[in-house]
């Protein structure tokens, strides 16, 4: 291929990205320095006079006020319950699925995948009738006598928590399966031929060597999770402030932009490290999703 | 309990979390009553009151056309950057690359949109341009459908043998032919596997839409998102039903697609 | 005129710091049979790859019935490859494959119809036109990739490892198609392979590559009788090896080998020096049970019977052993734990300096 076409392939791409990645996260970065004026746009310039007019405050104002730190630290708490909650739920499926005769194993794969087909926000939206005090769980458990009141799960904690593990499993599924797949079945059966039970089998050899689709798992489910708005603007109600949630509010309702794109600085550092980590153990994922 | 039986509670527990909720939405859209957790009899009175909704038809209208505008763009951007990525060795900035389309993919939707609307403020005021609206969001949402479009084009540009280009390439075939005869058959079926991943996000993404939309644009995500706010609505469960069965129809014409496509030829 | 000579000459070939390819020379005759034989990593891929035009070599040129073969894109050389991995077109049909190369010619119609057709028939695939490559089985996958590169009637075809995908049967029975299409086409046929028995039952000229350098050229007889260093001969065949001294030079070599005594061989051009350090290889099967040249008491240790024929291993003296084969005519020559006497002529005998 000649040089200018390698060069036309490229260029057109990165120059898209450069417009609307590059520029975007430069921009965040100058106007968590800058402060909110009330104009269009509503932030001063870096710049004025020649002089630069930037500053820390933002960053400042992180850290005096306790509503910040505390919805950090409840996003990571969230984000890692429901990484949690998504193993233990993801980890079983994946496994039968493997272990499932070879023609159901793609049918079986594709049912995993299809929620993503609906709505996200529909599906969502289906758990507010389903958990809400009058929703259709706690008249369900009402009228076969198992509670006596309504079933008050939302809005509330616990109903963010279901409702990102709803919603990020399919991530936690395929990986692992994606893992699991790839193991030598010759090597359990060298580990009976060699004295050890199913139990031990699965300690031994197929947990360990399944481990890396775990942890892509994990930080596909982790990032994401940790920056979510709509699970717990939907279902958490006002008593669960997640920084996704919060970022917006200092966007959409006090029309704070410095202050958001600082929270945003803050995010974007938090989550560097398992992105980074995430980046390295996406493609073999893309390859199981194809 | 055997290994066997407990495969299958693992997959019925599995699933039914997974489809239970769904399952819900379509029952309940055929609720005659207006409160949308207790069943009070038959009815589709809530799809006829659906299409009457202007405002939502038009939102799906405006929705619909942005996704398919946004999903095209993002394929031909996205299919160009994964090429670059598996096919032309090392280039300067290849790593800039591949990491940016990596950082679109995993960074949550609130930092990526509120990136997103500074920059159109910026060149809005730099230049008069982009404004705010649909044009914005279709930017927006290309920007995340081509780092997927990118990844699976590149995923299925590693999996296939190098040497069915070369030997095309031997065979007689000019670089542009190769792509043409060889490399674009082979890819089409992840071209369009991508552009339906990036049609969906558009379709389904409120967050982006959000931010970078001015006044003009309301896409239906938008609509529903701030209905769901405000609670249940029957209506939406009919609109939720009526988007369960495309995306099912969807699902089940591009299996039937590709099944022909392999005994057809 | 045949066509089809193909002339290397200095080729050398780098990636980063390796050196895969060393100044390296050959001539290949119009109409020939070639094999490049070499283990892996002597470079015998990367000729290849040069050849067809995907790569370039960092010095020296190729010439192709004269013409410079520099700078010619792969698309535009009269030359073509049947791929290891065959690299059939998987969503063409076996007829689509074959008419590739024709097409790009601007081939069309009936008379495309009429050459894949042709060249179907030639292969012995006629009736699996309409197939998809994962339809046919391995053997009619690698007689498509053939047809598909003989219908552009190169005047060079190059043989990528073409029998590594086969199994074992069924490569006797290419073996033998490869050499009747050779022979009916009068094609330059280039054969790679790791494999020495493919390499000699199949071409008319070997060379041998060891390490990005010629080790040898020349008929497979020359390559296995008369092979040009140690490495050759360890390379082709069974050997046995010892070490020993030049004692006497004359119409005879005399070579004193420690703990076995003289063994006399017949003079080389390379004359060595009385008194220099040689390597002597014997093949297995020039060994003879019973008296003669070079003859020595031996004891059998142990025989591997091998059907055709049994293979013994047998001790001459405190550990000096040799191997030795013979056809099973009348039954194995002798039995473990025999003593036996055995010989060979100093003609079989290879001498190394070393």
């Amino acid at each position: 291929m000649n040089r200018m076409m390698r060069r036309l392939l490229v260029a057109l791409p990165a120059a898209w990205l450069v417009l609307f990645f590059g520029l975007p996260f430069a921009l965040i970065l100058q106007v968590s320095l800058s402060r909110a004026v009330i104009g269009q746009p509503p932030f001063t310039p870096l710049f004025a006079g020649g002089a630069f007019q930037g500053g820390l405050g933002n960053f400042a104002l992180l850290l005096e006020d306790d509503l910040y730190l505390e919805a950090i630290l409840a996003s990571l708490g969230l984000a890692a319950g429901a990484t949690g909650a998504c193993i233990l739920l993801g980890y079983p499926m994946a496994w039968a699925i493997a272990g499932a005769p070879r023609r159901w194993r793609a049918p079986l794969l594709a049912l995993v995948a299809l929620p993503f087909v609906t709505s996200f926000l529909i599906r969502v939206y289906a758990w507010i009738g389903l958990l809400r005090p009058t929703g259709s769980l706690s008249v369900l458990l009402q009228s076969l006598g198992l509670i006596d009141g309504p079933l008050a799960l939302m809005p509330g904690t616990f109903a963010v928590a279901i409702g990102m593990t709803y919603t990020y499993l399919p991530f936690m599924v395929l990986p692992i399966y994606a893992s699991l797949e790839k193991i030598d079945p010759t090597l359990a059966s060298a580990a009976a031929d060699l004295g050890a039970r199913p139990g031990r089998i699965f300690w031994s050899v197929t947990l360990p060597l399944s481990a890396p689709g775990v942890l892509a798992g994990s930080l596909f489910v982790f990032v994401p999770a940790v920056g979510e708005f709509v699970v717990p603007e939907l279902l958490g109600g006002p008593g669960t402030p997640m920084i996704g949630k919060v970022i917006w509010q200092e966007f959409f309702n006090n029309r704070d932009w410095p202050l958001a794109a600082a929270l945003a600085v803050v995010l974007l550092v938090l989550l560097a490290g398992p992105i980074a980590l995430a980046q390295r153990s996406q493609a073999p994922t893309a390859r199981g999703l194809g | 309990m055997s290994p066997r039986s407990f495969r299958l509670v693992a997959l019925g527990f599995g699933f039914a979390f997974l489809y239970g909720p769904i399952l819900w939405i379509v029952v309940f859209s055929f609720n005659e009553g207006r409160l949308v957790t207790l069943w009070s009899g038959f009815s589709t009175r809530w799809y006829a009151e659906l299409l009457r909704n202007r405002r939502l038809v038009d939102a799906a209208g405006l929705s619909l056309t942005i996704a398919a505008v946004s999903a095209s763009l993002a394929t031909a951007l996205g299919a160009l950057a994964g090429f670059a990525l598996a096919r032309l060795g090392r280039f300067s900035g290849r790593g800039l690359l591949a990491g940016a389309l990596g950082a679109v993919l995993t960074l949550p939707e609130v930092i990526l949109g509120l990136a997103l609307l500074l920059a159109f403020v910026s060149l809005d005021s730099w230049l008069g341009w982009p404004g705010r609206g649909a044009r914005t969001i279709v930017a927006a949402h290309a920007t995340l459908g081509m780092a997927y479009v990118a990844l699976v084009v590149r995923a299925r540009l590693a999996d296939f043998d190098r040497s069915l280009e070369e030997a095309a390439l031997d065979l007689g075939a000019a670089p542009l032919q190769v792509f043409m005869t060889v490399t674009l058959p082979l890819i089409l079926p992840a071209l369009g596997g991508g552009w339906l991943i990036a049609f969906m996000l558009s379709l389904d993404d409120v967050v982006l839409a959000s931010f970078v939309s001015g006044p003009g644009a309301t896409t239906l995500p938008m609509i529903v998102f701030s209905s769901a706010r405000l609670g249940l609505n029957p209506q939406i469960n009919a609109l939720a039903t009526i988007m369960v069965g495309i995306g099912a129809l969807a699902v089940l014409a591009g299996v039937w697609l590709v099944h022909r496509m392999e005994r057809g030829r | 005129m045949k066509l089809g000579a193909l002339s290397v000459e200095g080729i050398t070939k780098r990636f980063g710091t390796t050196v895969v390819l060393d100044d390296l020379s050959l001539s290949i005759a119009a109409g020939g049979f070639f094999a490049l034989l070499g283990a892996s990593g002597s470079g015998k891929t990367t000729l290849l790859r040069l050849l067809a035009g995907f790569e370039s070599p960092d010095a020296g040129r190729m010439l192709l019935d004269g013409a410079d073969l520099a700078g010619v894109p792969p698309y535009e050389r009269p030359v073509n490859l049947v791929f290891q991995s065959y690299a059939l077109f998987p969503h063409m049909t076996v007829a689509a494959n074959i008419g590739f190369g024709l097409r790009r010619e601007g081939m069309a119609g009936e008379e495309l119809r009429r050459r894949v057709g042709e060249m179907l028939a030639l292969v012995r695939l006629d009736g699996l036109a309409e197939r998809k490559p994962r339809e046919i089985s391995g053997g009619q996958a690698q007689r498509v990739a053939l047809a598909r590169a003989l219908a552009k009637r190169p005047k060079l075809l190059l043989l990528d490892e073409p029998m590594a995908a086969l199994d074992r049967g069924l490569r006797e029975h290419t073996r033998g198609e490869l050499k009747r299409l050779h022979r009916e086409l009068g094609t330059t046929f280039v054969l790679v392979t790791h494999d020495q028995e493919e390499a000699l039952a199949l071409a008319d000229r070997v060379a041998l590559l060891d390490a990005g350098r010629l080790a040898q050229a020349g008929s497979p007889e020359d390559l296995y009788e008369r092979p040009a260093s140690l490495a050759v001969a360890r390379f082709i065949g069974q050997l046995n090896l010892m070490e020993g001294r030049v004692v006497g030079a004359g119409d005879a070599l005399t070579i004193e080998v420690p703990r076995l005594g003289a063994v006399r061989a017949r003079p080389v051009a390379s004359f060595p020096a009385v008194g220099a350090a040689v390597a002597i290889g014997l093949r297995p099967e020039k060994i003879d049970f019973g008296a003669g040249d070079n003859a020595h008491p031996a004891m059998v240790a142990e025989v591997t019977y091998l059907g055709g024929q049994s293979v013994y291993r047998l001790r001459l003296a405190e550990g000096v052993e040799i191997r030795a084969s013979r056809p099973n005519r009348d039954g194995p020559a002798a039995r473990a734990g025999e003593r036996v006497t055995i010989s060979w002529p100093s003609a079989a005998v290879l001498v190394f300096p070393t």
